[in-house]
């Protein structure tokens, strides 16, 4: 890639200044998380994905035997539509439905770069008249076809009534909709009109499909990680990290109870238990930490976590009993949810009946 | 050199148009003013009669009204496309910060407020923008055409472009000046109940907002933020200084909410509203009617006003006799 940059802009030129100025931040900021230990799987993941589409828009693409048929591409274009289409129909109270079809989407528009071999986007160098015809062709229509949308999409919702006007405002789906149709539109319009190819596709040998094939094994692992990541915090026990020890204060009959529950893998959240309790031989009694204020998640990565109950007793028996319950989901796998329930009790004498 | 000396000066008054244009849009997507005070129209109009004017100049080059009849023409026309796709990302992301910024000013801030989170004026920018990128990018980098070598019918048709595109924009302010005088208005109101912003002891309060809008929203619009409360033996109106007559003074809300009567600075982007009347009575049967009105108008002297009206009835148990 570096190679490919001198050649076409030089080591000098501001591209490359401004490339190595945020890879350098990008770098010290990713070390300097993980020297906090905040470095986690999740973020990790997120900078695999940012290496894997810097490097596959370093690499040359070719639309191979199917992509370079006229119906497949327009098959392709017609598939790009409805996932906007579907995105925006979602509403905006189902949050984690959102990524599947954004998933979706992303893989489409790498299949798309691979259909017209990002000749839209290319600079001028990389293209021959031909090509350079055939976009700046793509670049009027899309311009229309987007304005279309524009004025017919959102501001037919915004005349139609106040509740269209709060849909388009607050659904996330429009504005990644949106967002598709300002950065691919040129590509869809060209994938629609290119011809097919006059020369049948030949296959590459050699290195440059081995490293094709890597980069895309790469992206469809990335692809493919939030919904294993989903069924990953469904059947995976949850972990759990426990403390126990004299409360701060050195008061004698007091504890601190920590936990913290970790659960799922990559996509992860931490469900904490923090508290000080206190017991009289009559009763225990709660210090801080087993309140409603206190059933919140310690870190989320990927996981929506909603309280299902939060709950502290007394038992006749002078037992403390506090149940915090959370719902997870998973936008990889959004139909399906896991409860996990984190229980206290502590008896009268001080013994933990019951802790995570 | 001569000739670039004379390119450079041809295309200077169709840059200071472009800046021209750029600023108008700029203030019509600014959150700054808070209102247009029935400004926005004149802005937009300018705006639309800059983009003709521009689009003369260029000969329409921008527009797909006709044929190519060169590569070079073709990519002299496709360029301000390509470039246009980019600088309308650049606005759709300059406009967000702008949105939650104009939000922030209380335009639409209050929660329990009808929901416009987008406004007119984002909405009208938006447009305006798509609309006239490609002409007002091709007006800055193309030379101006010096009328050599194109076809004898260019200038024809390029004044027939224009003249038919200034009827479009006058038949479509003539549309929206109907539409502020004679078309239905459009409305929606919303009841919170109990509020939960607020807590009164030993009584329930309610929000109500409704708004009264001609044009869709890109007219003048009238707006009510009333919050009122009743114990089952009063009901009274909790963000207005005035108190029903004839009652016990009621304890204050501590919530700094506009007054009832403060006309909230949306809805007189696009129009103005005069002569804003409200009037709060409680009537024998101890129901409170809350009542708002004004003279909605374009802007323009003397064409297209109207009035439009809120009405807001609840009784002393909360129900809601009416609301429109």
């Amino acid at each position: 890639m570096m190679r490919s940059w001198h050649r076409r802009r030089g080591y000098g030129s501001p591209e490359f200044l401004v490339f190595v100025g945020l890879t350098l931040c990008a770098a010290l900021g990713l070390a300097s998380l993980f020297a906090m230990g905040q470095f986690t799987w999740f973020l990790l993941y997120l900078v695999a994905t940012l290496v894997t589409v810097l490097v596959l828009r370093a690499i040359p693409v070719e639309p191979g035997a199917v992509l370079s048929r006229r119906p497949a591409r327009r098959g392709l274009v017609l598939l790009i539509g409805a996932t906007c289409c579907l995105l925006t129909s979602i509403p905006s109270t189902l949050g984690t439905w959102y990524l599947l079809p954004t998933l979706f989407l992303i893989f489409c528009n790498v299949m798309l770069g691979r259909a017209t071999q990002r000749i839209s986007a290319a600079p001028v160098h990389d293209v021959d008249e031909w090509q350079e015809s055939m976009r700046n062709r793509a670049h009027v229509v899309a311009y229309w076809i987007l304005a279309a949308v524009v004025v017919l999409g959102v501001g037919g919702a915004y005349v139609i009534s106040y509740a269209t006007r709060a849909w388009v405002a607050d659904s996330f789906g429009v504005w990644i909709a949106l967002a598709e149709l300002l950065l691919f539109l040129p590509a869809m319009v060209v994938a629609w009109r290119q011809p097919d190819p006059v020369v049948e596709y030949v296959r590459p040998r050699g290195p440059i499909r081995w490293s094709r094939s890597l980069v895309f094994g790469a992206v469809a692992v990335e692809l493919l990680l939030p919904v294993v990541s989903g069924l990953a915090m469904l059947v995976l026990p949850p972990q759990v990290n426990t403390t126990r020890r004299p409360a701060a204060d050195q008061v004698r009959g007091c504890s601190y109870l920590g936990a913290i529950t970790t659960v799922g893998w990559v996509f992860q959240a931490q469900l904490p238990i923090s508290a000080d309790v206190c017991w009289t031989g009559v009763r225990a009694v709660e210090q801080w930490g087993l309140n409603r204020s206190d059933c919140n998640p310690e870190t989320t990565s990927g996981l929506l976590v909603t309280t299902v109950s939060c709950t502290r007793r007394l038992l006749p028996n002078g037992t403390l009993y506090f149940d915090y319950t959370a719902r997870l989901e998973s936008p990889g796998l959004p139909f399906v949810q896991r409860d996990v329930s984190l229980k206290v009790a502590v008896s009268r004498t001080g013994r933990l009946l019951a802790f995570p | 050199m001569a000739a670039n000396h004379g390119q450079v000066r041809g295309q200077l008054p169709n840059r200071i148009l472009v800046a021209l244009l750029a600023l108008l849009w700029g203030i019509t997507a600014s959150p700054i003013p808070v209102s247009l005070n029935g400004w926005g129209t004149a802005v937009v109009a300018g705006a639309l009669a800059i983009f003709v004017i521009l689009g003369h100049r260029t000969r329409w080059l921008a527009l797909p009204l006709r044929q190519d009849h060169d590569e070079f023409q073709a990519h002299l026309r496709a360029l301000p496309y390509r470039l246009s796709f980019r600088l309308f990302l650049l606005g759709v992301l300059l406009l967000i910060p702008m949105l939650v910024a104009g939000a922030d000013q209380g335009g639409t801030s209050i929660t329990w407020g009808v929901p416009d989170p987008l406004g007119p004026r984002a909405i009208a920018a938006a447009f305006l923008l798509l609309l006239v990128l490609p002409t007002a990018v091709g007006a800055w980098i193309a030379p101006s055409p010096s009328g050599d070598g194109e076809p004898p019918d260019t200038g024809a048709r390029s004044s027939a472009a224009t003249v038919s595109l200034g009827a479009l924009l006058a038949v479509l302010l003539g549309a929206w000046l109907v539409g502020i005088q004679a078309l239905p208005a459009s409305g929606a109101t919303k009841a919170t109940i109990p509020d939960p912003q607020d807590y009164v002891s030993g009584a329930t309060c309610g929000a109500f907002s409704a708004v009264s809008e001609l044009d869709r929203g890109f007219g003048p619009s009238l707006v009510m933020l009333a919050q009122v409360c009743w114990n089952g033996r009063a009901v009274w109106l909790a963000n207005s200084p005035a108190r029903p007559s004839g009652r016990r003074r009621q304890p204050y809300l501590a919530t700094a909410l506009p007054t009832f009567c403060s006309q909230t600075a949306d809805g007189t982007d696009f129009g103005i509203l005069a002569r804003q009347r409200c009037r709060v009575w409680v009537d024998g049967s101890g129901a409170i009617h809350v009542t708002m009105s004004a003279d909605a108008a374009s802007g323009l002297p003397g064409l297209a006003a109207r009035q439009l009206r809120l009405n807001l009835v609840v009784t002393n148990t909360g129900r809601v006799l009416s609301f429109d």
